[in-house]
């Protein structure tokens, strides 16, 4: 079983496992980097983590799956997982002080009218949940049926989260304007 | 069709990774492709502050404190905050390397450092693992910390703070509302250990970590306005080579105004160092420190226990 293993493991050489990663290193950060708004430790965790699931990848002897959509798809679960817990955290410390954050009726017009690193920061203010439908819709560029796959919620609630999220970036660039 | 204006938001940005992180990741990968047992999420990347390592390990400085009769209104409900701020209650490795020094193999210290953390089962019926806390909260309280004026001189105390935090998590939540954060350091040398718990110990770091704390607050529960000070509360029995202690009391503002209590706690064992955080008035509980003592008699003997075969 061991040799197998081993076997598996040679299948990708440190040659060729630092090739890929040159390769695939410099994208992975940026997105991840967009994805959290430039939170650079952030982003260096989520990129680490990315990594090592090669490392495990390749001594699972599944070399061949390291393709550069494989990886991304494992960065964009990593992000997606980081925002699933801090969004568990936060309702678990909303309840415990009580008090929830409402949700308006807004529009998003005013987006055009601000200067996008403004954006950039009223986007970190976001709930998790909201920025992370904000990523897949803008950042991975994904229907709301594969967002509602991703996240685990059906595609009504996917709207639903989509639109509070866009409601809520818009209430926080109204009252900066404000 | 048109562009929508967040897509172009998200096209323009375009963040560079710092070069030491792209080749200390690169060579951490690879040495993890070659020691089959380790992987780099097990590891701190970036932990390595330099840290010129104090000459003298202190000695246990003993605190002794009474408690006060401070107002509470309710229970532990706001333990929250210690979640937030405590974001850590993690197992953090820190190799901490001087300039004189080489570089300290800690690979066996991350398993060590799982293994010491606190377990449910430990605690006895009613607690519940939380799991995961978000990573997101470290990086948040890195920022939070060096943010704070107060927490200019305390630096040190924030090393374990710059380590990433991938790895066991042990927040534990009881039934009743109750919460024990643990976090576990573990350090190249007592020497280093015993720098951080310097800036722990100094008579100043109590407000840099109020402010801390009301600052993560404030993130967290947005509305409330979060003003922590410290109460006076019984200090644990003497646990490890040295510990620190203090109650924080946190009042909040507004139509949910209430009064939290929060018993904080460092001990380091060696080279080790053991956070804990606790809600002592759960419920009106009349034996505050029952948990706390039982959380630290059960951390400590398993970091001895996983010190001694790791």
């Amino acid at each position: 079983m061991e040799a197998a293993a081993n076997a598996h493991r040679q299948a990708v050489s440190p040659d060729a496992f630092a090739a890929f990663y040159d390769k695939t290193f410099a994208e992975v950060y940026r997105y991840l980097s967009a994805a959290v708004f430039g939170d650079r430790a952030l982003a260096e965790d989520l990129t680490q983590e990315t990594f090592a699931s090669v490392v495990t990848a390749v001594r699972d002897g599944r070399a061949g799956s390291l393709t550069m959509p494989w990886l991304m798809g494992v960065a964009r679960h990593k992000l997606i997982d980081h925002f699933r817990s801090t969004s568990r955290e936060q309702r678990r410390l909303a309840l415990a002080w009580s008090g929830g954050i409402g949700h308006e009726d807004d529009r998003l017009d005013e987006l055009e009218d601000v200067d996008p690193a403004r954006v950039v920061a009223l986007l970190r203010d976001l709930s998790p949940s909201h920025r992370l439908v904000l990523v897949l819709k803008y950042l991975d560029d994904l229907s709301v049926d594969q967002i509602a796959t991703e996240i685990g919620r059906s595609v009504h609630a996917t709207e639903s989260l989509l639109a509070r999220a866009r409601l809520a970036l818009a209430r926080s660039i109204r009252e900066t304007q404000s | 069709m048109t562009r929508h204006p967040l897509q172009a938001v998200f096209e323009d940005l375009d963040y560079q990774p710092a070069p030491s992180f792209r080749e200390g990741l690169r060579a951490q990968l690879l040495a993890d492709l070659a020691a089959p047992d380790v992987t780099s999420s097990d590891q701190q990347l970036g932990a390595s502050d330099d840290v010129d390592e104090p000459q003298e390990i202190t000695v246990l400085k003993k605190v002794n404190r009474s408690r006060s009769g401070a107002p509470r209104t309710r229970a532990l409900v706001g333990i929250a905050a210690a979640v937030i701020v405590a974001a850590g209650v993690t197992a953090v490795i820190v190799n901490h390397r001087s300039s004189t020094t080489a570089p300290v193999d800690n690979s066996a210290d991350f398993a060590i450092a799982r293994a010491a953390l606190i377990s449910v089962d430990q605690l006895g019926p009613g607690w519940t693992p939380e799991l995961p806390v978000d990573p997101l909260s470290w990086a948040e309280f890195r920022e939070l910390f060096a943010a704070q004026p107060q927490c200019a001189e305390y630096t040190a105390a924030a090393h374990s703070l710059k380590a990433t935090a991938a790895g066991a998590i042990t927040s534990l939540i009881n039934v009743q509302s109750q919460v024990i954060g643990e976090e576990l350091t573990i350090y190249s040398s007592k020497d280093a250990a015993s720098h951080v718990m310097d800036s722990i110990a100094a008579p100043g770091f109590p407000d840099c970590y109020f402010a801390t704390w009301d600052a993560a607050s404030r993130i967290g529960f947005p509305g409330t306005e979060p003003s922590t000070s410290g109460f006076n509360i019984a200090p644990p029995a003497a646990h490890g080579d040295r510990q620190v202690d203090f109650g924080m009391e946190t009042l909040t503002s507004g139509a949910g105004s209430s009064t939290r209590l929060f018993h904080s706690v460092w001990i380091q064992v060696d080279r080790a160092i053991i956070s804990m955080t606790v809600s002592p008035d759960g419920l009106g509980s009349d034996n505050p420190a029952g948990n706390l003592e039982k959380s630290i008699a059960t951390s400590i003997a398993l970091l001895n226990q996983a010190m001694s075969t790791g």
